[in-house]
Protein backbone atom coordinates (compact mmCIF):
# COMPACT_ATOMS: atom_id res chain seq x y z
CA UNK A 1 0.00 0.00 0.00
CA UNK A 2 1.39 3.40 -1.01
CA UNK A 3 1.61 6.06 1.63
CA UNK A 4 0.11 9.47 0.97
CA UNK A 5 2.30 12.57 1.21
CA UNK A 6 0.44 13.44 4.41
CA UNK A 7 1.47 10.09 5.94
CA UNK A 8 5.07 10.57 4.81
CA UNK A 9 5.19 13.96 6.51
CA UNK A 10 3.58 12.61 9.70
CA UNK A 11 6.05 9.70 9.88
CA UNK A 12 8.85 12.28 9.48
CA UNK A 13 7.42 14.55 12.17
CA UNK A 14 7.20 11.58 14.54
CA UNK A 15 10.83 10.57 13.89
CA UNK A 16 11.97 14.17 14.31
CA UNK A 17 10.06 14.54 17.57
CA UNK A 18 7.93 17.40 16.29
CA UNK A 19 4.50 16.08 17.24
CA UNK A 20 2.74 16.98 20.48
CA UNK A 21 1.83 14.26 23.00
CA UNK A 22 -1.59 13.41 21.59
CA UNK A 23 -0.34 13.36 18.00
CA UNK A 24 2.65 11.24 19.06
CA UNK A 25 0.38 8.67 20.70
CA UNK A 26 -1.79 8.52 17.59
CA UNK A 27 1.19 8.12 15.24
CA UNK A 28 2.77 5.47 17.51
CA UNK A 29 -0.42 3.45 17.35
CA UNK A 30 -0.15 3.46 13.55
CA UNK A 31 3.37 2.03 13.77
CA UNK A 32 1.93 -0.98 15.54
CA UNK A 33 -0.57 -1.90 12.84
CA UNK A 34 0.57 -0.23 9.61
CA UNK A 35 3.81 -1.81 8.29
CA UNK A 36 4.24 0.77 5.50
CA UNK A 37 3.96 3.62 7.99
CA UNK A 38 6.34 1.82 10.38
CA UNK A 39 8.92 1.35 7.61
CA UNK A 40 8.62 5.00 6.58
CA UNK A 41 9.12 6.09 10.20
CA UNK A 42 12.25 3.93 10.56
CA UNK A 43 13.65 5.29 7.27
CA UNK A 44 13.37 8.85 8.57
CA UNK A 45 15.89 8.03 11.30
CA UNK A 46 18.23 6.62 8.64
CA UNK A 47 17.79 9.77 6.54
CA UNK A 48 18.55 12.07 9.47
CA UNK A 49 21.71 10.07 10.21
CA UNK A 50 22.71 10.17 6.53
CA UNK A 51 22.25 13.96 6.49
CA UNK A 52 24.74 14.35 9.29
CA UNK A 53 28.54 14.15 9.27
CA UNK A 54 28.68 11.81 12.28
CA UNK A 55 32.01 10.52 13.47
CA UNK A 56 32.28 7.09 15.06
CA UNK A 57 34.29 7.22 18.23
CA UNK A 58 34.81 4.63 20.96
CA UNK A 59 33.50 5.75 24.36
CA UNK A 60 35.79 5.30 27.38
CA UNK A 61 35.87 1.78 28.90
CA UNK A 62 34.20 3.13 32.06
CA UNK A 63 30.89 3.39 30.16
CA UNK A 64 30.59 -0.36 29.59
CA UNK A 65 31.75 -1.09 33.14
CA UNK A 66 28.89 1.05 34.49
CA UNK A 67 26.31 -0.44 32.13
CA UNK A 68 27.42 -3.95 33.07
CA UNK A 69 27.13 -3.32 36.80
CA UNK A 70 23.76 -1.61 36.34
CA UNK A 71 22.25 -4.60 34.53
CA UNK A 72 23.81 -7.03 37.01
CA UNK A 73 22.13 -5.41 40.02
CA UNK A 74 18.78 -4.36 38.59
CA UNK A 75 16.49 -6.80 36.82
CA UNK A 76 15.14 -6.01 33.37
CA UNK A 77 12.04 -3.90 33.50
CA UNK A 78 10.10 -4.82 30.41
CA UNK A 79 6.76 -6.61 30.37
CA UNK A 80 7.81 -9.81 28.68
CA UNK A 81 10.17 -10.59 31.54
CA UNK A 82 7.41 -9.89 34.02
CA UNK A 83 5.10 -12.32 32.31
CA UNK A 84 7.78 -15.00 32.43
CA UNK A 85 8.05 -14.44 36.16
CA UNK A 86 4.29 -14.78 36.56
CA UNK A 87 4.37 -17.96 34.50
CA UNK A 88 7.18 -19.35 36.65
CA UNK A 89 5.15 -18.47 39.72
CA UNK A 90 2.15 -20.32 38.35
CA UNK A 91 4.26 -23.37 37.70
CA UNK A 92 5.59 -23.29 41.22
CA UNK A 93 2.06 -22.86 42.55
CA UNK A 94 0.64 -25.73 40.47
CA UNK A 95 3.59 -27.77 41.59
CA UNK A 96 2.77 -27.14 45.23
CA UNK A 97 -0.90 -27.97 44.62
CA UNK A 98 0.05 -31.21 42.92
CA UNK A 99 2.24 -32.17 45.85
CA UNK A 100 -0.51 -31.45 48.36
CA UNK A 101 -3.12 -33.31 46.30
CA UNK A 102 -0.83 -36.26 45.80
CA UNK A 103 -0.14 -36.43 49.49
CA UNK A 104 -3.84 -36.18 50.36
CA UNK A 105 -4.70 -38.95 47.90
CA UNK A 106 -1.95 -41.01 49.34
CA UNK A 107 -3.08 -40.58 52.91
CA UNK A 108 -6.78 -41.21 52.28
CA UNK A 109 -6.67 -45.01 52.67
CA UNK A 110 -4.88 -44.69 56.00
CA UNK A 111 -8.09 -44.08 57.84
CA UNK A 112 -7.00 -43.95 61.45
CA UNK A 113 -4.44 -41.17 61.69
CA UNK A 114 -1.90 -42.45 64.17
CA UNK A 115 1.48 -41.15 65.31
CA UNK A 116 3.00 -44.23 63.70
CA UNK A 117 1.85 -43.06 60.29
CA UNK A 118 4.63 -43.57 57.75
CA UNK A 119 6.74 -40.55 56.98
CA UNK A 120 5.98 -39.65 53.37
CA UNK A 121 8.91 -38.32 51.39
CA UNK A 122 8.41 -35.85 48.58
CA UNK A 123 10.47 -34.28 45.82
CA UNK A 124 9.94 -31.55 43.27
CA UNK A 125 11.96 -32.64 40.25
CA UNK A 126 12.45 -29.58 38.07
CA UNK A 127 14.75 -27.90 35.62
CA UNK A 128 16.63 -24.69 36.30
CA UNK A 129 14.71 -22.90 33.55
CA UNK A 130 11.46 -24.00 35.16
CA UNK A 131 10.28 -26.00 32.15
CA UNK A 132 10.43 -29.65 33.04
CA UNK A 133 8.80 -30.57 36.28
CA UNK A 134 7.63 -33.71 37.99
CA UNK A 135 6.25 -34.15 41.48
CA UNK A 136 7.17 -37.32 43.34
CA UNK A 137 6.18 -38.82 46.67
CA UNK A 138 7.44 -41.98 48.22
CA UNK A 139 6.24 -44.25 50.99
CA UNK A 140 9.32 -45.89 52.56
CA UNK A 141 7.06 -48.41 54.35
CA UNK A 142 5.65 -49.90 51.16
CA UNK A 143 8.29 -48.87 48.61
CA UNK A 144 5.61 -47.18 46.48
CA UNK A 145 6.76 -44.18 44.46
CA UNK A 146 4.15 -41.97 42.90
CA UNK A 147 5.27 -39.88 39.92
CA UNK A 148 3.10 -36.95 38.82
CA UNK A 149 4.35 -35.33 35.62
CA UNK A 150 3.40 -31.66 35.34
CA UNK A 151 5.47 -30.63 32.37
CA UNK A 152 7.92 -33.10 30.90
CA UNK A 153 9.03 -33.12 27.30
CA UNK A 154 11.88 -35.29 26.07
CA UNK A 155 11.02 -35.01 22.37
CA UNK A 156 11.64 -38.26 20.53
CA UNK A 157 13.38 -39.79 23.56
CA UNK A 158 11.90 -41.22 26.76
CA UNK A 159 12.34 -39.96 30.32
CA UNK A 160 14.28 -42.20 32.67
CA UNK A 161 14.27 -41.62 36.42
CA UNK A 162 17.40 -41.97 38.51
CA UNK A 163 18.16 -41.85 42.19
CA UNK A 164 21.50 -40.38 43.25
CA UNK A 165 22.28 -40.84 46.96
CA UNK A 166 25.28 -39.39 48.81
CA UNK A 167 27.76 -41.65 47.00
CA UNK A 168 26.98 -39.74 43.80
CA UNK A 169 26.22 -42.88 41.82
CA UNK A 170 23.10 -42.65 39.63
CA UNK A 171 20.91 -45.75 39.88
CA UNK A 172 18.07 -46.24 37.47
CA UNK A 173 14.51 -46.38 38.79
CA UNK A 174 13.16 -47.11 35.33
CA UNK A 175 11.24 -45.19 32.71
CA UNK A 176 8.46 -42.83 33.64
CA UNK A 177 5.28 -41.87 31.82
CA UNK A 178 5.38 -38.17 30.93
CA UNK A 179 1.64 -38.06 30.17
CA UNK A 180 -0.05 -39.19 33.38
CA UNK A 181 0.57 -39.95 37.07
CA UNK A 182 1.76 -43.47 37.82
CA UNK A 183 2.74 -45.64 40.77
CA UNK A 184 6.09 -47.39 40.73
CA UNK A 185 7.09 -50.17 43.07
CA UNK A 186 10.69 -49.69 44.15
CA UNK A 187 12.62 -52.98 44.47
CA UNK A 188 13.72 -53.92 48.00
CA UNK A 189 17.43 -53.55 47.18
CA UNK A 190 16.94 -50.00 45.92
CA UNK A 191 14.79 -48.76 48.82
CA UNK A 192 17.66 -47.69 51.16
CA UNK A 193 18.79 -45.16 48.52
CA UNK A 194 15.48 -43.28 48.66
CA UNK A 195 15.84 -41.13 51.74
CA UNK A 196 15.88 -37.47 52.71
CA UNK A 197 18.71 -35.63 50.88
CA UNK A 198 19.07 -38.12 48.02
CA UNK A 199 18.55 -36.69 44.56
CA UNK A 200 16.08 -37.65 41.85
CA UNK A 201 17.20 -36.94 38.29
CA UNK A 202 15.59 -37.37 34.89
CA UNK A 203 17.48 -37.90 31.63
CA UNK A 204 16.16 -38.40 28.09
CA UNK A 205 17.06 -41.90 26.90
CA UNK A 206 16.32 -44.22 24.00
CA UNK A 207 13.25 -46.44 24.15
CA UNK A 208 13.70 -49.14 26.79
CA UNK A 209 16.10 -47.05 28.84
CA UNK A 210 19.77 -46.21 29.03
CA UNK A 211 21.86 -49.10 27.71
CA UNK A 212 23.89 -50.80 30.45
CA UNK A 213 22.24 -48.74 33.17
CA UNK A 214 24.42 -45.71 32.40
CA UNK A 215 22.67 -42.45 31.54
CA UNK A 216 23.40 -41.19 28.05
CA UNK A 217 21.35 -38.02 28.05
CA UNK A 218 21.84 -34.82 30.05
CA UNK A 219 20.00 -34.28 33.31
CA UNK A 220 16.95 -32.24 32.29
CA UNK A 221 15.36 -32.14 35.73
CA UNK A 222 16.42 -32.89 39.28
CA UNK A 223 15.21 -32.50 42.82
CA UNK A 224 16.21 -33.55 46.33
CA UNK A 225 14.01 -35.78 48.47
CA UNK A 226 12.58 -34.10 51.51
CA UNK A 227 10.08 -34.75 54.26
CA UNK A 228 6.78 -32.92 54.08
CA UNK B 1 33.61 -0.41 -15.03
CA UNK B 2 33.53 -4.09 -14.12
CA UNK B 3 34.91 -3.56 -10.64
CA UNK B 4 32.15 -1.11 -9.75
CA UNK B 5 29.14 -3.48 -9.45
CA UNK B 6 31.24 -6.11 -7.68
CA UNK B 7 32.33 -3.62 -5.06
CA UNK B 8 28.82 -2.35 -4.49
CA UNK B 9 27.42 -5.89 -4.37
CA UNK B 10 29.99 -6.78 -1.76
CA UNK B 11 29.04 -3.70 0.23
CA UNK B 12 25.36 -4.70 0.07
CA UNK B 13 26.17 -8.27 1.17
CA UNK B 14 28.26 -6.94 4.06
CA UNK B 15 25.48 -4.60 5.14
CA UNK B 16 22.85 -7.33 5.08
CA UNK B 17 25.10 -9.70 7.04
CA UNK B 18 25.66 -6.97 9.64
CA UNK B 19 21.91 -6.38 9.79
CA UNK B 20 21.29 -10.09 10.44
CA UNK B 21 23.96 -10.21 13.14
CA UNK B 22 22.59 -7.18 14.96
CA UNK B 23 18.97 -8.33 14.60
CA UNK B 24 19.87 -11.71 16.08
CA UNK B 25 21.79 -10.08 18.92
CA UNK B 26 18.90 -7.70 19.69
CA UNK B 27 16.51 -10.64 19.68
CA UNK B 28 18.64 -12.40 22.28
CA UNK B 29 19.00 -9.22 24.36
CA UNK B 30 15.18 -9.18 24.35
CA UNK B 31 15.18 -12.40 26.37
CA UNK B 32 17.85 -11.18 28.77
CA UNK B 33 21.04 -12.56 27.16
CA UNK B 34 23.92 -10.54 28.67
CA UNK B 35 26.53 -12.00 26.30
CA UNK B 36 24.49 -10.86 23.29
CA UNK B 37 24.16 -7.44 24.92
CA UNK B 38 27.92 -7.14 25.29
CA UNK B 39 28.37 -8.19 21.65
CA UNK B 40 25.84 -5.55 20.61
CA UNK B 41 27.65 -2.92 22.66
CA UNK B 42 31.05 -3.77 21.17
CA UNK B 43 29.55 -3.61 17.71
CA UNK B 44 27.50 -0.42 17.96
CA UNK B 45 28.80 1.78 20.79
CA UNK B 46 31.19 3.82 18.60
CA UNK B 47 28.35 4.71 16.25
CA UNK B 48 25.85 5.47 19.01
CA UNK B 49 28.51 7.48 20.86
CA UNK B 50 28.84 9.53 17.65
CA UNK B 51 25.09 10.21 17.89
CA UNK B 52 25.43 11.35 21.54
CA UNK B 53 28.47 13.48 20.74
CA UNK B 54 26.53 15.18 17.96
CA UNK B 55 23.73 16.00 20.41
CA UNK B 56 25.80 17.09 23.42
CA UNK B 57 29.04 18.26 21.89
CA UNK B 58 31.14 17.07 24.85
CA UNK B 59 32.38 13.65 25.90
CA UNK B 60 31.23 13.82 29.50
CA UNK B 61 27.54 14.40 28.81
CA UNK B 62 27.66 12.21 25.72
CA UNK B 63 28.97 9.27 27.77
CA UNK B 64 26.24 9.71 30.38
CA UNK B 65 23.65 9.79 27.62
CA UNK B 66 25.19 6.71 25.98
CA UNK B 67 25.01 4.75 29.24
CA UNK B 68 21.39 5.78 29.64
CA UNK B 69 20.67 4.76 26.03
CA UNK B 70 22.13 1.26 26.44
CA UNK B 71 20.15 0.67 29.64
CA UNK B 72 17.03 1.65 27.69
CA UNK B 73 18.07 -0.74 24.92
CA UNK B 74 18.55 -3.51 27.51
CA UNK B 75 15.09 -2.91 28.94
CA UNK B 76 13.24 -2.44 25.65
CA UNK B 77 14.99 -4.83 23.26
CA UNK B 78 11.97 -7.15 23.35
CA UNK B 79 10.03 -4.42 21.54
CA UNK B 80 12.40 -4.49 18.55
CA UNK B 81 10.64 -5.92 15.49
CA UNK B 82 13.12 -6.99 12.81
CA UNK B 83 10.39 -6.92 10.16
CA UNK B 84 9.65 -3.25 10.79
CA UNK B 85 13.03 -1.60 11.19
CA UNK B 86 16.71 -2.21 10.67
CA UNK B 87 18.49 -2.84 13.97
CA UNK B 88 20.79 0.14 13.54
CA UNK B 89 17.96 2.60 12.86
CA UNK B 90 16.12 1.25 15.91
CA UNK B 91 19.25 1.65 18.06
CA UNK B 92 19.93 5.15 16.73
CA UNK B 93 16.27 6.15 17.30
CA UNK B 94 16.30 4.89 20.92
CA UNK B 95 19.63 6.62 21.57
CA UNK B 96 18.57 9.88 19.94
CA UNK B 97 15.25 9.93 21.81
CA UNK B 98 16.83 9.24 25.21
CA UNK B 99 19.55 11.83 24.57
CA UNK B 100 17.01 14.47 23.51
CA UNK B 101 14.94 13.74 26.65
CA UNK B 102 18.05 14.42 28.75
CA UNK B 103 18.86 17.53 26.76
CA UNK B 104 15.35 18.90 27.28
CA UNK B 105 15.49 18.25 31.04
CA UNK B 106 18.89 19.95 31.19
CA UNK B 107 17.75 22.99 29.22
CA UNK B 108 14.33 23.32 30.80
CA UNK B 109 13.50 26.97 31.36
CA UNK B 110 16.67 28.04 29.62
CA UNK B 111 16.22 30.45 26.73
CA UNK B 112 18.14 29.01 23.83
CA UNK B 113 19.41 31.56 21.37
CA UNK B 114 18.36 31.22 17.77
CA UNK B 115 21.90 30.81 16.50
CA UNK B 116 22.70 28.25 19.18
CA UNK B 117 19.53 26.31 18.45
CA UNK B 118 20.26 26.12 14.77
CA UNK B 119 24.00 25.76 15.02
CA UNK B 120 25.30 22.88 12.95
CA UNK B 121 28.95 22.03 13.32
CA UNK B 122 30.87 22.11 10.06
CA UNK B 123 31.85 18.70 8.86
CA UNK B 124 35.51 17.98 9.42
CA UNK B 125 37.52 17.55 6.18
CA UNK B 126 37.79 13.79 6.86
CA UNK B 127 34.06 13.37 7.35
CA UNK B 128 33.44 15.39 4.22
CA UNK B 129 35.71 13.10 2.28
CA UNK B 130 33.81 10.06 3.60
CA UNK B 131 30.50 11.58 2.60
CA UNK B 132 31.59 12.29 -0.95
CA UNK B 133 32.96 8.78 -1.20
CA UNK B 134 29.60 7.03 -1.22
CA UNK B 135 26.87 7.35 -3.86
CA UNK B 136 24.20 7.38 -1.20
CA UNK B 137 25.72 10.41 0.48
CA UNK B 138 26.02 12.18 -2.86
CA UNK B 139 22.31 11.67 -3.44
CA UNK B 140 21.58 12.91 0.08
CA UNK B 141 23.74 16.01 -0.46
CA UNK B 142 22.07 16.91 -3.72
CA UNK B 143 18.61 16.46 -2.16
CA UNK B 144 19.54 18.67 0.79
CA UNK B 145 20.82 21.25 -1.67
CA UNK B 146 17.40 21.34 -3.26
CA UNK B 147 15.79 22.27 0.05
CA UNK B 148 15.77 25.85 1.18
CA UNK B 149 18.71 26.42 3.49
CA UNK B 150 16.44 27.42 6.34
CA UNK B 151 14.29 24.28 5.97
CA UNK B 152 17.28 21.96 6.05
CA UNK B 153 18.45 23.71 9.23
CA UNK B 154 15.00 23.37 10.84
CA UNK B 155 14.87 19.67 10.09
CA UNK B 156 18.32 19.13 11.56
CA UNK B 157 17.60 21.29 14.60
CA UNK B 158 14.45 19.26 15.31
CA UNK B 159 16.16 15.88 15.14
CA UNK B 160 19.56 16.72 16.63
CA UNK B 161 18.72 19.56 19.01
CA UNK B 162 15.23 18.50 20.02
CA UNK B 163 13.65 21.72 18.75
CA UNK B 164 9.87 21.69 18.67
CA UNK B 165 7.57 23.58 16.31
CA UNK B 166 7.05 26.09 19.12
CA UNK B 167 10.83 26.66 19.49
CA UNK B 168 11.20 27.19 15.76
CA UNK B 169 8.17 29.48 15.58
CA UNK B 170 9.59 31.68 18.34
CA UNK B 171 13.06 31.65 16.79
CA UNK B 172 11.64 32.66 13.41
CA UNK B 173 8.96 35.01 14.78
CA UNK B 174 6.53 33.09 12.58
CA UNK B 175 3.13 31.61 13.52
CA UNK B 176 3.40 27.94 14.49
CA UNK B 177 1.01 26.64 11.76
CA UNK B 178 3.13 28.35 9.13
CA UNK B 179 6.31 26.67 10.44
CA UNK B 180 4.52 23.33 10.64
CA UNK B 181 3.25 23.35 7.06
CA UNK B 182 6.63 24.60 5.82
CA UNK B 183 8.49 21.71 7.49
CA UNK B 184 5.95 19.16 6.35
CA UNK B 185 6.39 20.34 2.75
CA UNK B 186 10.17 20.17 3.12
CA UNK B 187 9.97 16.61 4.51
CA UNK B 188 7.81 15.46 1.58
CA UNK B 189 10.16 17.12 -0.92
CA UNK B 190 13.25 15.56 0.67
CA UNK B 191 11.65 12.12 0.75
CA UNK B 192 10.59 12.18 -2.91
CA UNK B 193 14.02 13.43 -3.95
CA UNK B 194 15.74 10.60 -2.05
CA UNK B 195 13.39 7.80 -3.11
CA UNK B 196 13.13 9.07 -6.69
CA UNK B 197 16.89 9.12 -7.07
CA UNK B 198 17.30 5.76 -5.34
Amino acid sequence: MRLSDEDIATAGELALGLLDKAETAQARARIADDPAFAAEHAKWTDRMVAMEPLTEEPPSPAVWAQIESAIATSPRQDNSRGSIRIWQGLTAASFAIALVLATMLWQQPEVPVTPQQPQILVAAIGAENGRESVAANYNPQTGALQIIPISLDTGKLYPELWIIPEDGVARSLGMIDPSKPALHSIPEAMRPHLHKGALFAITPEPEGGAPGGKATGPVIAKGAIDTI
Amino acid sequence: MNAQPDASQMAIARASRERELLSDALGRVGIGDRKAFEFLYRRTSAKLFGVCLRIFGNRHEAEEALQDAYLTIWNRAAAFDRDKASPISWLVAVTRNRAIDRLRVRDKGKVVELDEALAIPDPSPDAEKQLVASDESRVMDSCIDRLEDRDAKFIRAAFWNGRTYADLAVAESTPLPTIKSRIRRALIKLRHCLEGAG
